[in-house]
């Protein structure tokens, strides 16, 4: 029924603002349902931010995904590049040289060489996104298959500890049924989460990106989401 | 002014010509490739009076592709956008065929006909939800097919009820292979038969101007008497029949049903196939031609790579060298750029020979 409203010219609210309400009336009632039907998990803290904990790497991707759609492309080929960085990371690691610093530094290598690759075709050469990306998306995969076939373990111990790594937030958190205090707790990728929104907004807000639109595709931006994409990699699921 | 008519008429062939430059030249540079690799590629032979090689193998295998880049060209020039829910859509139909045909009883011509239209009418169903998500509440193609493309394969598993049903009769069979006494794969036939209907459609209807009127300004165009909402819906109706006719020669070719993997992610190859085609993802101008040379060079392509040995781990990185650097061919500045060498060789050409008959005529462009 809301989307029959934007269609009318009349509406006074923009489109984006009303998909926007949309999906956050849809979360918040998600999240009551939730917590009506399984009050004993839903309505602890840590629920809340194992939701940050679980899905940084969705967020970090959507960010970028974010930056690519304001300029009016696409990129498909996200999932396979952040499943080429894992396994490319994972490797790294479970080899002779590998470190937690090499390692981001490949990720970031990875990520700015798609990056590279689909923002030069799609800005200069104007090429569809769609049908540039899709190639990354094969790439990427051919390449992670090329890389090793088979899922593998990284059992690195400084890899392992920064995995396994978790701030806990004292004044926060819930009494378990022997009474204790639980403390709540997020991994480090929600603060590479935090920054990264905060830049995102800041970028924003400066309004670089949005007022130019689609001039922008003429510019390196398509790069940016690669990037985005590869700062997440310690946390990725992949490597578990 | 007669030549410059001429020259006028002779650029608008030669951009007819340039928009299938890609897609043909693709074709031959694989078909160069093969050769090389063996000189018997073009050799068929006769099983049982049946032609079989390298070229009837593409044109059996490829036989859903090019139906389903069809419907993918009309909707994407329609829509500016893409329906990425074809194969899903294509299972159920399918899913919906397979259970009338193995409820029916006994299996006959009839009985497949009748399963076969009702598949089409779940098509047209299925053609309806999307076309109504995006014409009358103008949601994105990509999204609002996305929502068939997650549960589609769900729906077809309810209606199979179990793990792949096995479609086995003789007239299935034959429709997925060959009917004894013609010497050609049946897929083959009921491509072409298709192929051949789109094209009498659009020669004889007004679609094609409608169509290409829409996607390139559906202001405009509703300004001039068309209505955008309604040649949309139109698209996506005529892709339901699509997805019905190609998830029927694909379920016949397999012989059961595989709710999970039948057709997985050809909605790829079909939008590569109208990129290679020469196409705008942005809607507007079409080649139906084109886009069905894309499916038979990208079906092409598959098995060149299969042909050439390469390890199957990195099949898909060497399919993807190979599409940018055909993007990069048939890109919009390097062929600008391209058309301004010629240009410029051809004007110089021009102006040494007709410097002795008409020296003012040669400055424009």
């Amino acid at each position: 029924m809301e989307s029959l409203n934007a269609t009318k010219p009349k509406t006074r609210l923009s489109n984006s603002n009303l998909l926007f309400l949309i999906a956050a009336v849809i979360f918040v009632l998600m999240y009551l349902l939730a917590i009506i039907s399984f009050p004993g998990s839903f309505m602890q803290f840590q629920t809340f931010f194992d939701l940050f904990n679980l899905n940084a790497p969705l967020i970090i991707m959507t960010l970028g995904l974010c930056v690519v759609m304001i300029v009016g492309g696409i990129d498909i080929s996200i999932g396979a590049q952040c499943g080429l960085v894992t396994m490319a990371c994972a490797m790294l690691l479970e080899s002779k040289m590998g470190s937690i610093w090499g390692a981001l530094l490949l990720a970031l290598g990875i990520g700015i060489a798609f990056g590279l690759l689909h923002g030069y075709l799609i800005a200069y050469l104007e090429i569809q996104p769609f049908i540039i990306t899709l190639a990354g998306l094969f790439l990427a995969q051919g390449l992670l298959t090329t890389l090793h076939k088979d899922p593998i373990n990284v059992t690195m111990p400084a890899f392992v500890a920064l995995r396994d790594f978790k701030i806990t937030i004292p004044w926060l958190g819930t009494q378990n049924r022997l009474g204790v205090f639980i403390p709540c707790q997020i991994k480090p990728g929600v603060i590479v989460v935090v920054v990264l929104v905060v830049l995102f907004a800041a970028l924003m807000k400066s309004a670089v990106i949005s007022a130019l639109g689609p001039c922008l595709r003429k510019s390196p931006v398509y790069a940016m989401t690669p990037s985005a994409v590869c700062t997440m990699k310690p946390y990725a699921p992949g490597i578990e | 002014m007669q030549r410059s008519e001429i020259h006028l008429g002779l650029k608008a062939h030669l951009y007819h010509l340039s928009n299938l430059f890609l897609p043909l030249s693709v074709l031959v540079l694989l078909i160069v490739i093969n050769l090389i690799k063996g000189a018997d590629y073009f050799s068929f032979t006769m099983v049982k009076g049946v032609f079989y090689g390298n070229i009837p193998n593409i044109l059996y295998g490829a036989s859903e592709l090019v139906i389903l880049s069809i419907g993918m060209t009309l909707v994407t020039a329609a829509s500016r956008g893409q329906d990425i829910g074809i194969g899903e859509a294509a299972t159920i139909t399918s899913a919906v065929f397979v259970w009338f045909a193995l409820n029916a009883g006994e299996v006959t011509l009839l009985t497949i006909v009748a399963a076969f239209l009702l598949s089409c009418v779940v098509g047209l169903v299925i053609g309806v939800f999307n076309g109504t998500l995006v014409s009358i509440f103008r949601v994105q193609p990509m999204v609002a097919t996305l929502i068939l493309f997650i549960g589609g394969r769900s729906i077809a598993f309810m209606i199979d009820g179990k793990l792949s049903p096995i479609l086995a009769n003789d007239i299935s069979n034959q429709i997925g292979t060959v009917i004894p006494g013609v010497p050609i794969q049946t897929p083959i036939i009921l491509t072409v038969v298709f192929i051949a209907i789109v094209a009498v459609v659009l020669k004889t209807t007004n679609l094609r101007l409608y169509i290409e009127s829409v996607g390139i300004n559906p202001d405009a165009a509703r300004l001039n008497g068309i209505n955008p909402k309604k040649i949309i819906f139109l698209t996506f109706l005529i892709m339901g029949i699509c997805t019905a006719v190609a998830g029927f020669i694909a379920v016949n070719k397999a012989g059961r049903h595989d709710s999970v993997n039948l057709l997985k992610f050809i909605m790829m190859d079909a939008i590569l196939a109208v990129a290679i085609g020469g196409n705008k993802l942005s809607g507007g101008k079409f080649s139906i031609t084109g886009s069905i040379i894309g499916a038979y060079t990208i079906e092409m392509l598959n098995r060149t790579l299969l042909r050439l040995e390469i390890e199957t781990e990195t099949i898909k990185a060497f399919k993807a060298v190979f599409i940018i650097i055909l993007m990069v061919v048939g890109s919009p500045v390097v062929r600008v750029f391209a058309g301004k060498v010629i240009n410029r060789v051809r004007t110089g050409r021009f102006r040494s020979v007709l410097k002795r008959s008409a020296p003012k005529s040669t400055k424009e462009e």
